[in-house]
């Protein structure tokens, strides 16, 4: 390969690079201000409210409904942050944790991430639904699985949290 | 007033997101690009070939799949996009992606909250080839 072609090699991938991430940025920078007041408007509490009842369906309390919510519009690392919150304060059992994590691990960051393969030519309707069925089907069938747990809640459950 | 400030805060927010991204995906799509041009992009689309065309997608595509898994989305889409896939095949590729992504991240994430990481690994690699071969054989060329 000599220089001239090399230069302009380079040159187009810069520019196919540069105008991918152009295309990505128009759909990551209105989406973080829809996050943002999302977040800071306290919508998403809202959301789960009425989300607790389907929730129930996939044998979680109510309480999972928020975790939930948040970890599918914002995130899995913030979903995950307020499962570690909500099970120190002993809103959500080990079990349930395991559950919220299973669902959120297959399905998270709903808008984000199918956006972004949106953006470079796949169909979202189709992903979004493939990726919702699978994690609903995979929750009920893993607390199908694992066993209830007895009322007292168990002290191994957060031994690695231990001050 | 409050709500120019949400959205000063989410514009900076997604400006960012968006030059993390680009450090990711520029090296990456230079590097696939320049990669082209040499055998060692086909002679690795031809080594992954049987994989990948069980799930409908070119061979080449598995460098893709591999950075996606280890590394993020972004430089899965760095590495895909200069291949040209069409819509059936980037729709396959993203389902096999959004299954399965950023492993190494996403695990630590997973102890964090207090369970083992390697049962969901192997769901979320087991379940994402599953899908992306199921949606490719229900889904007419």
């Amino acid at each position: 390969m000599d220089g001239t072609v090399f230069f302009d090699l380079l040159g187009r991938g810069l520019l196919g690079a540069g105008r991918q991430v152009l295309q990505i940025g128009m759909i990551v920078v209105p989406l973080m201000v829809v996050m943002q007041f999302l977040e800071e408007l306290k919508i998403l509490e809202k959301v789960s409210r009425g989300l607790e009842k389907p929730v129930s369906w996939l044998g979680l309390s109510g309480a999972a409904a928020l975790p939930l919510v948040v970890g599918m519009s914002l995130g899995l690392a913030y979903g995950a942050g307020m499962i570690i919150k909500y099970s120190r304060d002993g809103r959500l059992t080990h079990r349930e944790m395991i559950l919220t994590i299973t669902f959120l691990s297959l399905n998270h960051s709903l808008f984000e991430d199918v956006l972004l393969f949106v953006a470079i030519g796949a169909q979202g309707t189709i992903l979004q639904g493939i990726r919702m069925t699978a994690a609903i089907a995979v929750t009920i069938l893993l607390a199908r699985l694992l066993p209830r747990e007895r009322q007292t809640p168990p002290v191994t459950a957060n031994s690695k949290a231990k001050p | 007033m409050r709500c120019l400030q949400i959205l000063k805060r989410g514009v900076v927010s997604g400006l960012r997101t968006t030059g993390t991204l680009a450090l990711v995906i520029v090296p990456i799509y230079l590097a696939v690009t320049l990669l082209e041009q040499t055998p060692v992009l086909p002679w690795i689309g031809r080594a992954c070939r049987p994989l990948m065309e069980f799930m409908g997608l070119p061979g080449e595509a598995v460098m893709g799949v591999v950075l996606g898994n280890f590394i993020n989305l972004y430089a899965a889409i760095g590495a895909v996009t200069p291949l040209h896939l069409d819509s059936r095949q980037m729709t396959i590729f993203a389902l096999l992606l959004l299954v399965s992504h950023s492993l190494p991240l996403e695990a630590a994430v997973s102890r964090m909250a207090g369970v083992r990481a390697w049962p969901f690994v192997l769901m979320r690699i087991g379940g994402a080839i599953l899908l992306a071969a199921g949606l490719n054989l229900c889904w007419p060329v």
